[in-house]
């Protein structure tokens, strides 16, 4: 008669609509006694008559306790899985473990409140914060000039090649292709196009390496250089760097680095100085600012001391011990409002001051350690496209498992939900077909990476003892496979 | 430990430690942060286009629980049904606030949702010129004729009518009529704090056959004006960082991109849709990413991939608090506020009201002269109050003028006593 589960159902999924009682509400209202004694008529003679009524019982917008409201979202925080919950090896996305402190620093009360229109005398400090965060930058990527101002590496990679054209429309010349190998991001192709740049594909040779060769062939005086991650979304380095930037900058182009793989470089490559032109941080990644669910994240761009004229607005500087904010007329201009993501920059700044000179190098050291133990721990259930050496990831395969019984790098992804880890990347790069790309980071300990081990190699052997098992997979999570083709065709974007 | 660097060639490899400083524990951090402060205002009276309000304890406490903070973006619908909801709803009170069919997922910024609502009227009319009233925020203006040279656009700028405050629709229709415009901005409440003609503007975007964006810095106006969705608005785009507990230096900011339904597959950025799993369960996933940088690639609709999630949570959580009636109860509050302000200033003889119009929590006061006006601000600066902006900073016109706000975190005492300072210092 009592049936448990309709009700669970329920309360699961339930939205923020769907309970609470009208005229519910989660603030304490108060009215200063005396602000009642402005009429209705002067209210219309400030803002019109075109009044919007919240209360009409046809609008959805919430009624609810302010328990209410700290229970719905609670429990349904729960639904996620995540760094503090669950390994999350998600290649590319460096999920390293978020040092609290770095939380603690970006919410100080002087620092939230801080209004963008401020005498500049009142906020030095906050300037210095992100001048420090500039020299750090360029130190640990060995660039003579730098901005914050990109909000994520997207927006990077976009003020970056507009960065670019400018230097290379300043010279009287107008290139209209770019080169990108296909093992890019597809945020790399994406900002071409948003800059009316043609993509001049390029694929890596059987050793997972962009060949200079290739480079050679595509470079000429209408293409304006080359966007390069390094090491590339295979996890291998690009070994022939030094060649393919000659190669670009004897024909008058520019070298753009995608620097979402940092966290392998640092403390053993400058790529500043090793032929690249820019380079791209995501503070989200490398220096351990929370993803928080897909943002804010914090960009950052590199540049050679050439560039440096060019870069976005407003320029932070320092001058006879104060920070300064100036314009130059050369600047591609301003990209975004106000100043750079401050909140991040806080924690990015913690971080790199938390870890310090001593420490740099060891992150990329464990970072790469654990990425190869897991490599060679798996190596005999997977197979893996390319024998090269990798450093802080690794792209296997779901070769074996599909030629055994059809199960999917999509199976597998799945099936690892059950054992409590968030799948890896998947699909991706798209060289590899069925890639599932691991990124374990420095910051989980050996007992976890022998657990994931563990759960690939079991989903492995399921894979051929009991197919059905991965292929119906996840079996433990709140809800399975969700209708993604219904949602397409008929897509439910609020409730109504 | 070497053999696994020996793919990078020994002569890239650096020689020299990085030369960052020495660590410090968590205690020196903290010693550090509480010793250096900037000197913080008692009172602030800027608004800009980065309205703070009241944001609830709650909202900081449940956005720094690890299930928020330290998940990444939503991929794996089964992991990730917490994010994805919180998304949908969103979404939800986004496109009902702003009276539109549907939203994203959230932006980078007001500014930046200000491109991408540009970027899409051109890919949806093939015209590449926009036209862009003078008092939308001019820091949005700067950023819009940035992307204009970058994404090879064409920007018609029209003077707004510097008597009124707000928009010279007669210049606006003349170029109109020349026809080859994508669209037409405008931002309600405007820079200055006037509320423009929305029915107006709309109409004659749509007369000349031009889409309309609407920008809104102060998503607060709708808890009591009726929202530019319900004048036919074709894009409504907004900043909602003043909902949100961190707005140190106004960044990182809360995009908001709310539009027509018909327009669905022209949007940039993140959208959940509700759905069932194969167990027929209610469940949220990303939808229609055809249109997104992962998939599509150089045929994207934007490059946008890391938004401003958390933000968005913040955003959502704030509203939620705040209900049907703490919305309009709040927004309610600013009116009568601001009402009591200019009130008050009417006896004032030394500064006076510049726009007498329709406006939502921003006022332009006109002081005698512009020593005057100076010598006031650094007054105030002293006293620990950041009175508002110069307006001459943007507009060479409007050089004895200041731009002040007021919301509800201003007691009536602050609002008394500003009252009696521009009588003493002015």
């Amino acid at each position: 008669m009592y049936n448990y589960n309709n009700i669970k159902k329920y309360v699961e999924n339930t939205t923020l609509f769907e309970y609470g009682s009208k005229g519910c509400c989660g603030i304490d209202l108060k009215n200063h006694s005396f602000l009642k004694n402005i009429s209705n008529k002067e209210v219309e003679n400030a803002i019109g008559q075109n009044l919007y009524d919240l209360s009409d019982n046809s609008l959805h917008f919430p009624e609810l306790s302010e328990f209410q409201v700290v229970r719905h979202f609670t429990s349904i925080s729960q639904g996620n899985f995540c760094i503090d919950t669950n390994t999350y090896p998600l290649g590319s996305c460096t999920m390293k473990y978020n040092p609290r402190i770095n939380e603690w620093v970006s919410n100080q009360h002087h620092f939230s409140m801080l209004h963008p229109y401020t005498n500049i005398k009142n906020i030095q400090f906050s300037l210095s914060i992100i001048f420090d965060l500039q020299n750090y930058l360029k130190e640990i990527s060995g660039f003579k000039s730098i901005s914050l101002q990109p909000s994520t590496g997207a927006h990077s990679e976009l003020t970056g090649l507009a960065v670019i054209n400018k230097a290379i429309r300043s010279r009287n010349e107008y290139r209209k292709k770019i080169i990108i190998p296909n093992t890019a991001h597809g945020t790399n192709p994406a900002t071409a196009k948003m800059l009316n740049l043609d993509v001049i594909n390029i694929t890596s040779g059987k050793d997972g390496f962009i060949c200079s060769k290739d480079v050679l062939k595509h470079m000429n005086k209408d293409v304006v250089g080359i966007m390069i991650t390094n090491p590339n979304t295979l996890g291998i380095f690009e070994s022939e760097i030094k060649k393919i930037s000659d190669i670009v900058h004897k024909h008058g182009g520019y070298v753009y680095g995608d620097g979402a793989n940092l966290n392998s470089l640092m403390g053993f490559v400058k790529p500043g100085k090793i032929g690249f032109d820019v380079l791209h941080f995501n503070l989200h990644k490398t220096f351990s600012t929370p993803h928080g669910g897909g943002g804010p994240g914090g960009g950052a761009i590199a540049t050679i001391e050439e560039l440096e004229k060019f870069l976005p607005l407003p320029v932070i500087s320092k001058n006879n011990a104060k920070y300064c904010i100036s314009k130059r007329s050369t600047s591609i201009g301003y990209i975004k409002s106000f100043f750079p993501n401050f909140s991040v920059i806080l924690r990015a700044w913690t971080y790199i001051r938390s870890i310090g000179k001593k420490n740099l190098k060891n992150i990329t050291n464990i970072a790469v350690l654990n990425s190869n133990y897991i490599r060679s721990k798996i190596k005999h259930a997977y197979h893996i496209p390319y024998k090269n050496a990798s450093l802080h990831e690794i792209v296997i395969s779901d070769k074996k498992q599909k030629i055994y019984a059809n199960i999917t790098a999509l199976d597998i992804a799945k099936r690892l939900m059950d054992y409590k880890i968030h799948p890896p990347t998947i699909y991706f790069p798209l060289n590899v077909p069925g890639a599932i790309m691991i990124e374990p980071t420095e910051t989980e300990s050996q007992k976890d990476l022998d657990y994931l081990c563990h759960a690939l190699i079991s989903i492995a052997k399921e894979s051929i003892n009991t197919p059905y098992i991965v292929k119906t997979a996840p079996h433990n999570t709140n809800i399975s496979r969700p209708n993604e083709v219904y949602a397409i065709k008929n897509p439910v974007l609020k409730w109504s | 430990m070497h053999a696994l660097f020996k793919t990078i060639p020994a002569d890239i490899r650096i020689k020299k430690e990085v030369d960052i400083p020495f660590a410090l524990d968590e205690i020196s951090i903290k010693h550090f942060f509480q010793k250096n402060i900037d000197n913080h205002y008692r009172v602030q009276f800027v608004g800009c286009g980065m309205f703070k309000h009241f944001v609830p304890e709650v909202v900081t406490q449940i956005i720094g629980r690890g299930e928020w903070l330290t998940a990444y973006t939503p991929y794996q619908a089964e992991v990730s049904q917490g994010t994805l909801q919180s998304i949908f709803e969103f979404q939800t009170i986004v496109s009902n606030m702003y009276g539109c069919e549907i939203a994203n997922a959230s932006l980078y910024d007001g500014a930046t949702a200000t491109i991408e609502a540009i970027l899409m009227t051109i890919r949806m009319t093939n015209k590449k010129c926009v036209i862009i009233p003078t008092n939308i925020h001019p820091e949005y203006l700067d950023v819009c004729k940035a992307y204009a040279k970058m994404c090879n656009f064409k920007i018609l700028t029209v003077p707004f009518d510097i008597d009124s405050g707000n928009v010279d629709t007669h210049a606006i229709e003349n170029l109109l009529k020349n026809g080859n415009i994508s669209s037409l901005l405008y931002q309600y409440p405007n820079f200055l704090g006037g509320l423009e003609d929305q029915q107006k503007l709309n109409t004659l975007a749509h007369t000349y056959g031009a889409l309309s964006i609407c920008i809104n810095p102060e998503p607060l106006v709708f808890g009591s004006l009726k929202p530019p969705g319900l004048y036919n608005a074709d894009i409504v785009v907004g900043e909602g960082i003043g909902l949100c507990p961190f707005t140190g230096l106004g960044s990182p900011g809360l995009g908001l991109f709310a539009t027509k339904k018909k327009f669905l597959r022209f949007i940039p950025g993140r959208l959940v849709s509700m759905t069932k799993d194969q167990n027929n369960k209610r469940s949220f996933v990303l939808t229609l990413s055809t249109r997104e940088q992962h998939i599509r690639r150089d045929r994207a609709t934007s490059n946008i991939c890391t938004n401003n999630a958390l933000n968005a949570l913040a955003f959502l959580i704030t509203v939620s608090l705040y209900g049907k009636k703490g919305y309009a109860h709040v927004s309610k509050q600013n009116i009568l506020k601001n009402i009591y302000f200019r009130k008050l200033i009417k006896g004032s003889h030394n500064v006076r009201l510049k726009y007498k119009n329709k406006f939502f929590n921003e006022s332009v006061l006109e002081f005698e002269n512009r020593s005057k006006l100076i010598h006031f601000i650094a007054s105030m600066n002293e006293k620990g109050i950041n009175i508002g902006l110069d307006l001459y900073n943007f507009f060479a016109k409007l050089d004895r003028h200041l731009l002040i706000c007021i919301t509800e975190l201003n007691s009536i005492d602050d609002i008394n006593e500003i009252i009696k300072d521009i009588n003493h210092y002015v």
